[in-house]
């Protein structure tokens, strides 16, 4: 058996001295704050679906389709990220379809909410434009909270929220409405036109303008 | 100046004023339903025909007016063809323009017709004259005001006063029909 000097074993303590400091150090220190990469890598986490088309149903009749291309499952709520497209049915048949950035559907009640640029597309030339768009399954009422701009057979609207009631095909403006059609120039606080009757009626003070030749 | 021609100068200017296209196709106007509560409604838009009502008959502080650029005319109950320019106001109806109101309890214009109709408690006033009478129709197209029912003239020394009265307005004609009979203070001059 090699002796070893003294001077060899005085280093070999001294190697595993600062070894063991530098261990206590780096066990002991704060745990640093996670990286943005490490953060994104953490929201993914859980059911992920990349590319898919989500089926809204109601008593077997399909509302609504979307085409998105991240859908995240989370509970009872399925988060919806890069929108390709909404289609929405009325007797099974395609009625609107509609472009929004995101969205949530919540699968217990089946409604299903827009966010971001919503803009809708319908028959009658009818188009809608707001930033957030709710459809309640269950009551058949799509509401648009925030300010929006609908184009509807020649006539441009625009209000700060809506409601529309579509088993009673009744549709409320509420809060600075104004509408402009044929030459008239329409400002009111709220109105509540009936879809079937074609009937407009209006709330509170009201501002109509009829330009020259709308009578012609 | 003769009694009569005056009569005639002030009744000319009333009909002149009035008249001439009031409500005549292409104008601009403004509708205001002023003073409705908020939760209040007070008027509807077919959208189908084209038809405007409103009625506030029920909220004393509100009132329905219709403005174009050199009159305006108020009333409580409207009911207005946007098609056809059709207007008609109902209770409390007042109409400005210029130097000149008129009150009825009915005011009706067809644009179609261009006939201009006043009806109930008419009352023409101006600052030469105040013309009563229980109906009032002008014809644009042939430029002829006719005061019908207890046609009263007044002006500040006398009054005119008849059954029907028709006045050409560009000819410058004034008919009395069936009896009349005018009043006038003497003059000291």
């Amino acid at each position: 058996m090699r002796r070893l000097s003294r001077r060899k074993v005085i280093a070999a303590l001294a190697v595993l001295i600062c070894a063991g400091i530098i261990g206590i150090w780096w066990l002991s220190r704060e745990p640093s704050p996670p990286s943005q990469e490490e953060m994104e890598t953490r929201a993914e986490q859980g059911i992920y679906i990349s590319d898919s088309r989500l089926v809204g149903r109601l008593e077997g009749k399909r509302q609504w389709e979307i085409a998105s291309a991240s859908v995240k499952d989370d509970g009872d709520n399925v988060e919806l990220a890069q929108i390709s497209q909404v289609i929405i049915f009325q007797d099974d048949a395609p009625y609107f379809t509609v472009d929004a950035d995101r969205g949530r559907w919540h699968r217990p009640t089946n409604d299903l909410e827009l966010m971001g640029d919503v803009s809708a597309v319908g028959p009658d030339d009818f188009s809608l434009a707001t930033t957030r768009l709710i459809w309640q399954a269950r009551t058949e009422v799509l509401q648009a909270p925030e300010p929006l701009v609908v184009h509807y057979q020649g006539a441009v609207i625009h209000a700060d929220s809506m409601v529309a009631e579509t088993k009673e095909e009744l549709v409320t403006l509420t809060g600075n409405v104004r509408i402009v059609q044929d030459g008239l120039a329409w400002h009111m606080e709220e109105l509540v036109y009936e879809l079937d009757k074609e009937l407009m009626h209006v709330y509170g003070s009201v501002t109509l303008q009829v330009e020259k030749g709308s009578g012609e | 100046m003769t009694k009569l021609a005056r009569c005639i100068t002030g009744v000319l200017f009333i009909l002149l004023v009035v008249c001439p296209n009031a409500f005549g196709q292409g104008r601009t106007g403004t509708l205001q339903m002023l003073g409705v509560p908020v939760d209040v409604q007070a008027g509807t838009y077919d959208a189908g025909s084209g038809v405007f009502t409103a009625d506030v008959r029920e909220i004393p502080e509100a009132m329905i007016e219709v403005a174009f650029e050199d009159m305006r005319i108020q009333g409580k109950q409207l009911e207005w063809r946007t098609k056809d320019e059709h207007l008609t106001f109902t209770q409390s109806v007042s109409l400005w323009r210029e130097d000149l109101e008129l009150e009825a309890n009915w005011l009706e214009y067809d644009s179609a017709t261009k006939i201009l109709t006043a009806k109930g408690e008419v009352k023409v006033k101006t600052e030469d004259a105040v013309v009563r009478a229980e109906q009032l129709v002008y014809n644009e197209e042939t430029d002829e005001a006719l005061f019908t029912e207890n046609v009263v003239v007044e002006f500040s020394d006398g009054t005119v006063s008849g059954d029907r009265f028709l006045l050409r307005v560009e000819q410058k004609v004034m008919q009395f029909f069936g009896p009349f009979q005018g009043s006038f203070q003497s003059s000291s001059n």
